[in-house]
Parts: structure tokens; C-alpha cells; sequence
């Protein structure tokens, strides 16, 4: 039935919005990753994460992929030494963002890679239900 | 007669039947492949063999009839996968990622590319059988 096929092109749907969201999460990340305080005692920028959770689609009965949640990262803010800056401490370290930008990038491949993946799956979708239809030529 | 009672149609769409729904695990599959503890789905495999032992014991199989439009066919209601066919309890990923995640997208690409090319042949198959009676109605005229 086409059904089937129908519902697993809005599975695959469902997973390429989850890797975009991650994607803009990402580029949050980058685009912070020198966001420094403004006075002494505040904190840096802190890193994001998004988390995936398995849902059921009620209205479709089907399983479909969607972001959790967007939370953030509690690991620990890195120290900079730079007296000048106006928000350094009494012994001139300003806390930094714990943004890593090479984890980023590597986070950024796994996103295009799954999100290329789910197109994949898209397509082969498609291109079955094409050659079902094309049974009526 | 009706041309698509007969049992090679039938077949062939039986075995389309599953491969559509196939197709919709290994999306599923997909699309989780960055969730925790998300464990791999599939079908049972497909076997004529079955098909065909289900065709000739029909009469004989017990099985819930839906008597009333409300109720609710047993398959609706069994869980993860919709449609007639089971789904394999034995999941055997290649392998499963610290997170609990069984989906290894290479293999789910295997399998996916596996149902396309299946699906094209029974597809191929149908126009087949449908130009073989063409061909015969031709030769009629």
C-alpha cells in the first residue's frame, strides 16, 4: 500500500527537522564560541546540546524521530588570562565559553551525515512509489 | 474472473505489501539513528513458502473477526510495527554505540537499497504478467 510508503516518507521528515534543529544549535555554538562576559563575576556563553527522543505520532500511528530537549552543556567554562578585558578577576582570568569548536565541527559532520542518510531513505521512498505507479502506464 | 484474484497477482502484492512496510521500519530506523537507546527494527523475512501454506489453511485459521465497525482489528493493537506482517524479535545490529543507539547507517542503507531492488522486481514482474495477457488478448483479435 502506498500508506506504508507514505508514512515513512514523513518518518524521514520528521528526522531531517530533528538534524536541522541540531544544526542550529551547532551554529549557535560557533557563532558564540568567543562570547565573553561583560563584567567581572558573570558568566560566558554556555555551550548547548540537543537530545533525541523516540515519539509515537498518534494521528499517523507511526514512530517518528523528534528533538527532546535543548539543554545545556554543565561541563566547566574555560579560563583565559587577559587582565585588560573588563570582566577579568581580581587575578586577570576572564571564564571563557566552553565551546570546543573542533567538537563542534565533528558534531556538525554526524548531523549532515544522518541528515543525508534520512534524504537517502526519502528518495528510495519515492522512487518506489513511483514504479508502483508506473504499473498504470 | 477477475484478473487480479489470480494468485500470482496476489502473491506479488502480498510480497509488496511487505516490502512497503519494510521500507517504513528501515525509515524509522534511520531516523533514529542519533537516539539513545533506540534499538533496531525489522521484519520477519519474507517467505513464499509461508504465503502459500496461509492460502491453502484459510479456512482453517482462527483468527479474531471484527464483527462491529467499532472494534479494533488485533493487529491495530499489538504495538510497534502497523500492517499485517511481524516484526523479527531478534535484533542483530552490528553494532551498539555507548548511548545504547543499535543503528548503524551503512546497514540500514544495505537493507533499504535490498527492499528498493526487490520492490522493482515485483514491480517489473506485474507489467510482466499484465503484457503476457495483453499479448494473448492481441493474438484474439
Amino acid at each position: 500500500m502506498a500508506d506504508e510508503l507514505i508514512s515513512s516518507l514523513r518518518i524521514s521528515s520528521a528526522g531531517m527537522r530533528a538534524q536541522g534543529t541540531r544544526l542550529r544549535v551547532i551554529s549557535e555554538n560557533i557563532a558564540n564560541a568567543n562570547s565573553l562576559p561583560t563584567e567581572p563575576g558573570s558568566d560566558p556563553y554556555q555551550r548547548k546540546m540537543v537530545t533525541f527522543k523516540n515519539r509515537l505520532d498518534r494521528e499517523l500511528g507511526i514512530e517518528t524521530v523528534r528533538v527532546k530537549k535543548v539543554m545545556p552543556d554543565r561541563s566547566e567554562f574555560a579560563r583565559r588570562f587577559d587582565p585588560s578585558h573588563p570582566a577579568a578577576d581580581a587575578d586577570g582570568y576572564v571564564s571563557a565559553p566552553n565551546v570546543n569548536v573542533l567538537i563542534e565541527m565533528m558534531d556538525m559532520r554526524e548531523a549532515q551525515r544522518s541528515y543525508e542518510a534520512n534524504l537517502t531513505a526519502m528518495r528510495s521512498s519515492r522512487s518506489m512509489m513511483q514504479s508502483t505507479i508506473r504499473l498504470l502506464r | 474472473m477477475e484478473l487480479t484474484d489470480l494468485p500470482v497477482y496476489g502473491l506479488l502484492r502480498r510480497r509488496m505489501d511487505w516490502l512497503n512496510q519494510r521500507q517504513t521500519v528501515l525509515s524509522q530506523n534511520i531516523a533514529n539513528a542519533d537516539t539513545p537507546k533506540y534499538k533496531s527494527h525489522d521484519l520477519k523475512k519474507f517467505d513464499f513458502k509461508d504465503v502459500i501454506r496461509e492460502h491453502k489453511n484459510s479456512s482453517k485459521r482462527f483468527a479474531m473477526s471484527a464483527t462491529n465497525a467499532s472494534h479494533i482489528s488485533a493487529g491495530a493493537a499489538s504495538g510497534r510495527t502497523q500492517g499485517p506482517f511481524k516484526e523479527d524479535g531478534r535484533s542483530r545490529p552490528y553494532e551498539t554505540a555507548p548511548d545504547g543507539n543499535q543503528i548503524v547507517l551503512e546497514e540500514q542503507m544495505v537493507k533499504m537499497n535490498e527492499t528498493q531492488i526487490n520492490h522493482n522486481m515485483m514491480t517489473e514482474l506485474y507489467r510482466k504478467q499484465l503484457r503476457m495477457f495483453k499479448t494473448i488478448m492481441r493474438g484474439a483479435r
